[in-house]
């Protein structure tokens, strides 16, 4: 093995140009594998923790009843008749209904953090001249900071004091601008012929258009007054001790409480199957720049085996058997596969952090000012193990040809 | 000759050996049952003119080749129809060839050529197997040249290393095709001493192709080649 391996390098350094393209494009290869996946993934993941910052991971909604109904049929003699309950599914009642029971049921689940009641409902908020529809989220602070990201959301003012003052209004920051709405500034919310004045005390963040463009907190008292219902809550918001076993307790709690449980993994879907299908694309892309520079590593190796013939026989003829000829080609494909992964990972590793600091505004469905990456070592392992593959793919067909050779034909041919 | 090949060994002995090459309209009979033995101690030459089947005949005996049909043995073993692997770990213990263009490996020096056939038996350590290479190289007049590529090396200087190769791993069989056609007079006595040197140290079979007729007079034994057939033997 050692003495293959040495022949191996110097028959693998003499071809060192040729080679040099093969490894270039494999170094790439790797590298851009692992970026296209840093950042695919390093997207995903913030976009998933600013859904937990948001919407939570679990939400709570709409009390259900099993509804029964009756299809009457007649027998076939126009006698009888008979009834055959059909479960048609459930009937839901929108919204939580008896908040403080189902809030004392959800905290007996030994995975919940903490759970914040949310009233919620449209409302017109106006300052000024201008008005805009607006989304009131009656809230406890306290509560709420628990089952999301508004604490580190905020932008101007703080929140401190919201549960002490029923005049608090805490806003989306779009909505702050289109309201031309600062800390202090006036806010009228209105509702069926109501309106009540608050006054802004802070404006948060969250990246996520839709919430930034229409939310407004108050104290949940104060929204029930503007939306008019004396009981029952919009949902609860549910933190987790693990979010990825979000749909397993969501299902459980749907038996348990006979409310419709909403995991995120379910809510967000579709967003989740976009980030997901741009994440194994990317992948699936530079694999076939891995796999191209594969196939030039192919046919490098196969120059080098026809080049070698000669030398091949020579060693063959001072006792090298057919498996070590074999093993010294896969071994020169093993060299480049090795060099050509670390250089791969180091270049990686390298652009990674030049992306990671690059500046870059996205707002829409969530907040940065550059680029998202996620140091993930399962990504650097992925990208070997496809290198591995293709690599080791390419050198075996040169490999076997050559430890095909008949010393014999060979000698024979270059002195008959 | 008749006393020294009753008192050696038959190192190698083959019977009714027979190769066809060629195919089709092409095929022609290149060894006609050749019966031959080499005796351990013993250097042997074989002349003939060319295309009569001498290296065809050596490719044969150093298990390059397979005849389509006769047996060989040496030491007492067929290897005629061995296989691969068996004749391959032979080749690498007993058998020592000089190709008739002497084939050196060019990624390596001249030491490293050398070493090749010994790293892959292992007989010896590793300081040893340098001081023996090296001394070889040194007698065959390079010693100031072992670390050479073997493409810096002259066409004769490429030559010696190859018989140098032949001897590394003190096989039973060596087989030369001749091995002094680039040298000149001088280098082409050294070679042979060598040679003849190596056959009466510890006693292989040496079987040598030439040209050159004064060279196959110092052998032991001369075999003259024609068509196939060994025409006339003395020695
Ligand atoms: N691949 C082949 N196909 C058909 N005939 C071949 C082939 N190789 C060699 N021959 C023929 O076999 C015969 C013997 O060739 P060989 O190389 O053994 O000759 P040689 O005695 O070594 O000659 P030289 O002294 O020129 O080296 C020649 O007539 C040659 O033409
Ligand atoms: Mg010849």
């Amino acid at each position: 093995m050692k003495l293959n391996l040495f022949i191996a390098w110097r028959l693998l350094w003499a071809k060192k140009r040729a080679m040099g393209m093969s490894l270039a494009g494999i170094v790439c290869g790797v590298a851009f594998f692992v970026l296209t996946q840093a950042q695919t993934s390093g997207f995903e993941d913030f976009f998933i923790r600013t859904i937990w910052q948001t919407r939570g991971p679990l939400r709570v909604q709409d009390k259900y009843q099993a509804s029964v109904t009756e299809m009457v049929a007649r027998s076939s003699d126009g006698k009888g008749s008979f009834a055959i309950p059909l479960r048609e599914g459930r009937q839901y009642v929108p919204g939580v209904h008896e908040p403080e029971r189902v809030i004392e049921a959800v905290w007996n689940f030994d995975a919940v953090t903490g759970v914040s009641g949310v009233l919620s409902g449209n409302v017109t908020a106006t300052s000024g001249f201008r008005s805009e529809t607006a989304e009131v989220m009656g809230v406890k602070m306290s509560d709420h900071v628990t089952v999301s990201g508004v604490a580190d959301q905020i932008r101007y003012g703080d929140i401190t004091t919201f549960d002490e003052d029923p005049q608090s209004a805490v806003i989306g920051s779009i909505l702050a601008e289109r309201l031309n709405l600062d800390i202090g500034s006036e806010l009228l919310l209105k509702n069926a012929g109501q309106s009540r004045r608050y006054e802004v005390v802070a404006i948060f963040e969250t990246g996520v258009r839709d919430y930034d463009k229409s939310w407004v907190y108050i104290q949940q008292r104060e929204a029930r007054q503007l939306l008019n219902k004396m009981d029952g809550l919009t949902y609860l918001q549910v933190n987790l001790r693990d979010n990825d076993k979000a749909p397993q307790i969501a299902e459980q709690m749907k038996h348990a409480l006979w409310h419709d449980v909403d995991s995120w993994q379910e809510s967000e879907r579709v967003w989740l199957e976009v980030f997901r299908a741009l994440r194994v694309s990317s992948g699936i892309t530079m694999s076939i720049i891995i796999l191209i520079a594969g196939l030039g590593m192919f046919n490098t190796l196969a120059i080098i085996v026809m080049e070698r013939q000669r030398d091949i026989a020579i060693l063959r003829s001072m006792g090298y058997r057919r498996s070590d000829v074999a093993q010294i080609f896969l071994l020169q494909g093993a060299l480049v596969c090795a060099v050509g992964t670390v250089l791969g990972w180091i270049f990686a590793a390298v652009l990674t952090y030049g992306v990671e600091n690059l500046p870059i505004r996205i707002r829409g469905i969530f907040a940065t000012d550059h680029f998202v990456v996620k140091w993930d070592p399962m990504h650097y392992v992925l990208a070997g193990v496809v290198t591995v593959i293709i690599v080791l793919g390419a050198s075996y067909i040169p490999a076997r040809k050559a430890a095909r050779i008949e010393p014999g034909d060979i000698i024979r041919g270059t002195s008959a | 000759m008749s006393e020294t090949s009753t008192q050696k060994s038959v190192v190698l002995q083959t019977r009714q050996l027979t190769r066809y090459l060629g195919d089709g309209a092409n095929r022609q009979l290149v060894l006609d049952a050749l019966d031959l033995d080499l005796h351990a101690g013993q250097t042997c030459a074989v002349v003939g003119p060319s295309g009569c089947g001498k290296s065809t005949l050596l490719y044969l005996l150093g298990l390059l080749d397979r005849p389509n049909e006769g047996t060989i043995h040496v030491q007492n073993r067929e290897m005629a129809a061995a296989d691969d692997t068996a004749r391959t770990a032979f080749r690498n213990e007993h058998i020592g060839f000089v190709f008739q263009f002497h084939f050196l490996l060019p990624e390596f020096t001249a030491l490293e050529n050398l070493l090749l056939p010994m790293r892959k038996l292992g007989r010896w350590g590793d300081e040893e197997m340098r001081e023996r290479a090296t001394e070889l190289l040194t007698r065959f007049g390079l010693g100031d040249k072992v670390n050479r590529y073997t493409n810096q090396l002259s066409g004769g200087e490429q030559q010696r290393v190859a018989v140098a190769r032949a001897l590394a791993n003190e096989p039973t069989l060596i087989l030369a095709d001749e091995p002094t056609g680039n040298l000149d007079t001088r280098n082409s006595n050294n070679v042979m001493e060598l040679l003849q040197e190596a056959a009466h140290a510890y006693g292989p079979s040496i079987l040598i192709v030439t040209h050159n007729p004064e060279l196959a007079q110092a052998c032991d034994r001369l075999l003259t080649m024609r068509d196939g057939r060994f025409e006339s033997e003395q020695g």
